[in-house]
């Protein structure tokens, strides 16, 4: 949910007289390949007559029939939410508050067709729980529950997420921000889109301090071209086409610190269904793509199914002839109450259809379309690090909150000065993505047929014989490596 | 927390009936005429359309190729042929997209622009 919502919520159920209370709200589905999410939308307080408190709270069949009914019309679920005062991390449910919800699935399924959601605040501390409800009355408890504001408040299910043991290894990096925010971060499900030299980079250090499941997804290969940045990728990538992802995952083995990393390498594009729909099994993405279509894709996943986008990129301004006129670099948080990725002019929105048509690979459409679609080529490592570091800022304050503060909004950083500047843009009032928060999968899709990402694993299905071999003494040499590696850590006794 | 309607091709036939202008959808491609205020064919109605296949983003993302009769030409244009037959399909990048109350009236305006720069 957004922190407006549950701002809302916490307003209406945390009374000042201690005592329990309810109310019922509204649920967009956001289904992804391992993961279903409901997006707490519209909050329904109840009317008079239609809920009792009394040290506890109960509400009416009429009041759960009224909001299903609403919930269906917008093609959603319902979702039933009371409080514990007193009451601190993620809240179990008595007998008969498992019978009050549980006795509404069957119903509540009938008319929206969707699975009853309960959640439980704890007024404690804050954190929220919950859990679906099947129509045959059995519960399935959530994994997590996130709430989207300046600061990414995750409560978490611990008999499903235990809190990560900190290791030797981590300790350092614990001793920053203490193991309460360790273990926030370490859970969250992180997923890099572009595997390029900003974003192998990020999800490098991602995995070294410690967060367990992180993905990376491209759909490019390894060329010659990439070898002055793609600081890890070998010739020998460079050789086989190895694509990027795998190159990702090789590196991101080695640097992981969890007990058990999850890396997961992502052979396709996020413009394509597959992506995107993978993209809602995470918490947070990073993109570090620069072409138009999928950072459309990003923008309304950013809003639509509630996962904030850390975004970032890198604009190097040659003189024509010869020298460096300036650089410079951006970051921001994709979320709501945050100023799209088109508001922020990160964004040119008229060219992602002809990105998706694939004219911006066509190099006789750009001969004759002239510069204003001439892709940037410009990129030089020395300076990609320093988008690097810009996102993963913005990441650190999204999670952690420095100082009480949260994502310090649009950063733009000026080279020939060397000066940083907070960007002053705000939402335009009509953006249509800022108007899709947290709608689901009702989302306007724009995710469609990739040929370019086609083509290019088609082409590496069919390798020459001899490069089928050396892929495969590469391959047996990086096992070798990878139980070398177990092995030192048996010996390190991590 | 409903998805904002009028997206898609029914999405842009709305808005465009919403902004009085009638259109038809042949070949591939929504036809309707715009009135012209500037160029060599200022008041006269030229037509013009959109490719369906280019509508699934409506509103979030704006086409790409304006089609327009063959009679209608440019200077200078990067165009291909459209699916409906006597047509030709023009390359214009539409700038600072998404922040319209009505998208219809700024892909008119768009369209009006680009057809201002037709030749008589």
């Amino acid at each position: 949910m957004t922190g407006q919502v549950a701002r809302d919520l916490r307003t209406h159920l945390l009374r000042g007289d201690g005592q329990e209370e309810v109310t019922l709200a509204t649920y967009s589905p956001s289904i992804g390949v391992d993961r279903r999410t409901a997006l707490v939308g519209a909050v329904h307080l109840p009317r008079t007559g239609e809920r009792e408190v009394h040290g506890n709270a109960s509400f009416t069949g009429n009041y759960v029939v009224r909001v299903a009914a609403a919930a269906a019309h917008e093609q959603g679920g319902v979702v039933i939410l009371h409080s514990h005062p007193g009451g601190t991390g993620w809240q179990g449910m008595s007998g008969p508050d498992a019978d009050a919800e549980g006795s509404y699935a069957y119903l509540v399924h009938e008319i929206t067709g969707l699975p009853l959601l309960g959640m439980t605040l704890a007024g404690g501390d804050g954190r929220w729980s919950a859990r679906f409800w099947e129509p045959s009355r059995q519960a399935i408890w959530c994994e997590s529950v996130r709430v989207i504001d300046d600061v990414l408040c995750v409560s978490w299910n611990e008999s499903l997420r235990p809190t990560p043991r900190v290791r030797k290894s981590q300790v350092r990096t614990v001793s920053a921000w203490g193991p309460r925010k360790q273990a926030d971060i370490a859970r969250l499900r992180v997923l890099v889109v572009g595997a390029g030299s900003v974003g192998l980079e990020v999800a490098l250090r991602l995995v070294a301090s410690g967060v367990e499941q992180v993905g990376v997804m491209d759909f490019d290969s390894v060329e010659l071209l990439n070898l002055d940045r793609l600081i890890g990728a070998t010739r020998l990538d460079a050789l086989l086409r190895t694509p990027k992802v795998e190159v990702g995952r090789r590196l991101m083995q080695r640097a992981a610190t969890a007990e058990q990393p999850l890396i997961r390498a992502h052979d396709v594009s996020i413009c394509e269904p597959a992506g995107l729909r993978l993209a809602l099994d995470y918490d947070v993405v990073f993109s570090c793509v620069d072409r138009p279509w999928p950072r459309a894709v990003l923008n309304m996943l950013a809003y639509a199914d509630l996962i904030p986008v850390v975004d970032g990129g890198l604009h190097i301004d040659p003189f024509p002839d010869e020298g460096m006129r300036n650089a410079t670099w951006r970051s921001h948080v994709i979320r709501p109450g945050r100023p799209c990725l088109a508001c922020n002019r990160q964004l040119d929105l008229g060219l992602v259809s002809a990105d998706r048509e694939g004219l911006l690979d066509d190099p006789e459409y750009i001969r004759r379309a002239g510069a204003s679609v001439e892709p940037a080529r410009q990129n030089v490592a020395m300076l990609s690090v320093s988008v690097v570091s810009s996102v993963l800022a913005q990441f650190v304050s999204l999670t952690t909150g420095p100082g009480g503060l949260g994502d310090p909004g649009p950063l733009q950083y000026i080279l020939s000065t060397h000066s940083l500047v907070h960007r002053p843009y705000e939402s335009d009032p009509n953006c249509y993505f800022e108007h899709s928060v947290a709608v689901g999968d009702q989302r306007l899709d724009l995710s469609g047929v990739h040929a370019v990402a086609e083509a290019e694993r088609a082409r590496r299905r069919q390798p020459f014989p001899r490069m089928r071999a050396i892929q495969l003494i590469s391959a047996l040499v990086g096992r070798a490596s990878s139980a070398l590696e177990h092995y030192a850590g048996r010996r390190l006794n991590l | 927390m409903t998805a904002a309607p009028d997206t898609g091709l029914e999405g842009f036939l709305t808005s465009l009936k919403r902004c009085g202008v009638e259109a038809v959808v042949e070949a591939g491609v929504v036809a309707f005429a715009v009135e012209l205020l500037a160029g060599a064919r200022a008041g006269t109605a030229v037509p013009t359309g959109v490719g369906v296949d280019e509508l699934a983003g409506w509103p979030a993302v704006p086409p790409h190729w304006v089609h327009f009769p063959d009679d209608v030409r440019f200077p200078a244009s990067n165009m291909q042929a459209s699916s409906r037959a006597g047509w030709t399909k023009h390359s214009r990048n539409i700038q600072r997209w998404g922040n319209a109350v009505e998208p219809a009236q700024a892909w008119l305006a768009h369209v009006r622009t680009v057809a201002g720069a037709a030749i008589a």
